[in-house]
C-alpha cells in the first residue's frame, strides 16, 4: 500500500480519532500532523506491517500523550471552574445533556482515561487492545474506564465490560 | 449521558484532513530547513554540471528528460484528497510574507553544488544551495545579487505524498520568482530558505512544486508545457507534471505583491 492510498483511506478516520483524543480541532490538527511527521519518512517500513493503521493510530496516541505531558509541565490550567458549573445546576440528572456539557465532562478526564474512552467507544476496542495502546495492564484499563464512566455520568446501559 | 451523546461529542472536533496535510507540509519544511542548515557547512560542491546538462537536454536521465519536454499531463484522477497545497491566493501569500519579514524577488538562480544531507529511508528530502543574481526585490527587505538561499525537494519518482509540494522548479535559464525567508523569521540556526517558481517568457509557472498550483484560483491562467530545471535527482518536474502546469502573466503577480 502506498502512502497515498493509506492517507486516502485512513486520513478522515485518523482526523476523527485525533479530534476525539484532544477535543480541540486545532490541537487535533497539530497532534495528527506531528504523528504523520514521524510516519511519512518511515512509510516503507510501516506499510510492510500487518496493520499500518493500528501503528499510525498508536503514533497519534503517543503524540497526544506526549503533548499532554508537555502541557502539564507548562503549568497551564483551564480557567473555567467546573465546580461552579456543577453548583449552578441543581439537578444535573434532569438536565438535557448538551454538547458543551459533554465536552466539559470529557475535559475532566485524565489523558489516559480519555484515550481509553475513545478507543472503547469510538473504535470498539477491548481491554486488551486498549492496554496495549496505553502500555498498561488490562486491570488498569478497567480502572481508567470505570473512573471515566463515573466522571462522564454514563448511563447504566453503557457499563458493559468487554474484557 | 448515553453513548450516542458521548460519540457525538467525541466526533465533534474533527479537523479537516486537508488542514492536517497543510500543517504536515509546514512542519516538514521547517524540519528540512533545520537539517539543511545544520549540515550546510559540510556539503561539497559537485552538482552544478548535472543541472546544466539537464537543462540543456544533454545528460539527463531518460524519465526526467522526456517529462521535461512533454506536454503537461492532465490532472484528471489526481488524488485531490491527498493534496497538501492549500488554495491560498497569491495576494494573501505575499501579505503573509511581508508580515513575516520575507522578501519576494525575481532573480536568476544557479545551484552552487552545495547539498544537504539525504537519507532516502528516513529523510526523503534533497537540498541544494542556490546563488541568486540579477535580483529584483519586489517586496520586503532588499536581497542583493550574489546572495545565497537554500531550496529543497522531496526525492524520488512519487515523493512521500503525491500532491504535496513537489520540490523546487525554475526556468532553464535560471529565471525564478521566489519568497526568501530570513533566519530571523524561521528561527533556523543559519541562513535563508527559499520557495521558488519558474519564470518563463514573462509568465509565472504554477505547479505543485513549491505548492504554487492553486495560488491563482480565480485568476485566468493558461496551460504550460516545456522544459524546467530542478534539483538533480529530485524528480520534481515529473511529480509536478502529474498535476499540470499553469501559467499566469508576471504582471498580474507583481501587482499582487504590492
Amino acid at each position: 500500500m502506498t502512502l497515498e492510498e493509506f492517507l486516502s483511506a485512513e486520513l478522515p478516520g485518523l482526523s476523527r480519532f485525533a479530534g476525539a483524543l484532544t477535543g480541540d480541532v486545532h490541537l487535533a490538527e497539530d497532534i495528527l500532523s506531528d504523528a504523520l511527521l514521524v510516519v511519512v519518512p518511515r512509510w516503507r517500513k510501516i506499510s510492510a506491517m500487518e496493520r499500518p493503521d493500528a501503528y499510525v493510530r498508536q503514533v497519534v496516541i503517543n503524540a497526544h500523550l506526549s503533548d499532554r505531558r508537555k502541557a502539564k509541565r507548562r503549568r497551564t490550567d483551564p480557567i473555567g471552574d467546573h465546580e461552579v458549573f456543577d453548583r449552578a445546576d441543581p439537578d444535573a440528572s434532569d438536565t438535557v445533556v448538551t454538547r458543551d456539557e459533554v465536552d466539559r465532562l470529557l475535559a475532566r478526564l485524565t489523558p489516559q482515561q480519555r484515550v481509553a474512552v475513545v478507543l472503547r467507544y469510538l473504535l470498539d476496542q477491548d481491554d486488551q487492545q486498549i492496554a496495549q495502546a496505553l502500555g498498561c495492564s488490562s486491570a488498569t484499563v478497567r480502572s481508567h474506564l470505570s473512573q471515566a464512566r463515573a466522571a462522564l455520568r454514563l448511563s447504566a446501559d453503557t457499563l458493559t465490560d468487554r474484557s | 449521558m448515553d453513548v450516542d451523546d458521548l460519540t457525538d461529542a467525541l466526533t465533534a472536533h474533527t479537523p479537516d484532513p486537508q488542514s492536517v496535510l497543510v500543517a504536515l507540509q509546514t512542519k516538514r519544511g521547517k524540519r528540512a530547513h533545520r537539517r539543511v542548515l545544520a549540515a550546510a557547512g559540510g556539503a561539497v560542491a559537485v552538482a552544478v554540471p548535472a543541472i546544466l546538462l539537464w537543462t540543456a537536454g544533454l545528460g539527463a536521465p531518460a524519465p526526467d528528460s522526456s517529462a521535461a519536454h512533454g506536454s503537461a499531463p492532465t490532472t484528471a484522477g489526481a488524488p485531490e484528497g491527498a493534496s497538501a497545497c492549500a488554495t491560498v491566493s497569491l495576494q494573501r501569500q505575499f501579505a503573509e510574507a511581508r508580515e513575516g519579514g520575507a522578501s519576494v524577488i525575481l532573480a536568476k538562480g544557479t545551484l552552487t553544488g552545495r547539498r544537504g544531507p539525504h537519507d532516502p529511508e528516513f529523510y526523503p528530502e534533497v537540498y541544494a544551495e542556490m546563488r541568486l543574481t540579477d535580483v529584483r526585490t519586489l517586496s520586503g527587505p532588499a536581497i542583493p545579487s550574489g546572495s545565497h538561499a537554500w531550496i529543497s525537494s522531496d526525492h524520488g519518482p512519487t515523493g512521500p505524498i503525491p500532491g504535496t509540494p513537489s520540490g523546487s522548479l525554475w526556468a532553464p535559464d535560471g529565471s525564478l520568482f521566489g519568497i526568501i525567508w530570513p533566519q530571523s523569521a524561521t528561527g533556523e540556526p543559519v541562513g535563508p530558505t527559499m520557495r521558488v517558481a519558474p519564470v518563463v517568457k514573462g509568465q509565472l509557472i504554477l505547479s505543485t512544486a513549491g505548492c504554487w498550483r492553486w495560488s491563482a484560483e480565480g485568476t485566468p491562467t493558461t496551460p504550460f508545457s516545456g522544459p524546467l530545471a530542478e534539483i538533480p535527482g529530485s524528480d520534481s518536474y515529473k511529480r509536478a507534471a502529474e498535476w499540470g502546469f499553469r501559467a499566469v502573466p508576471l504582471s498580474v503577480v507583481e501587482l499582487a505583491t504590492r
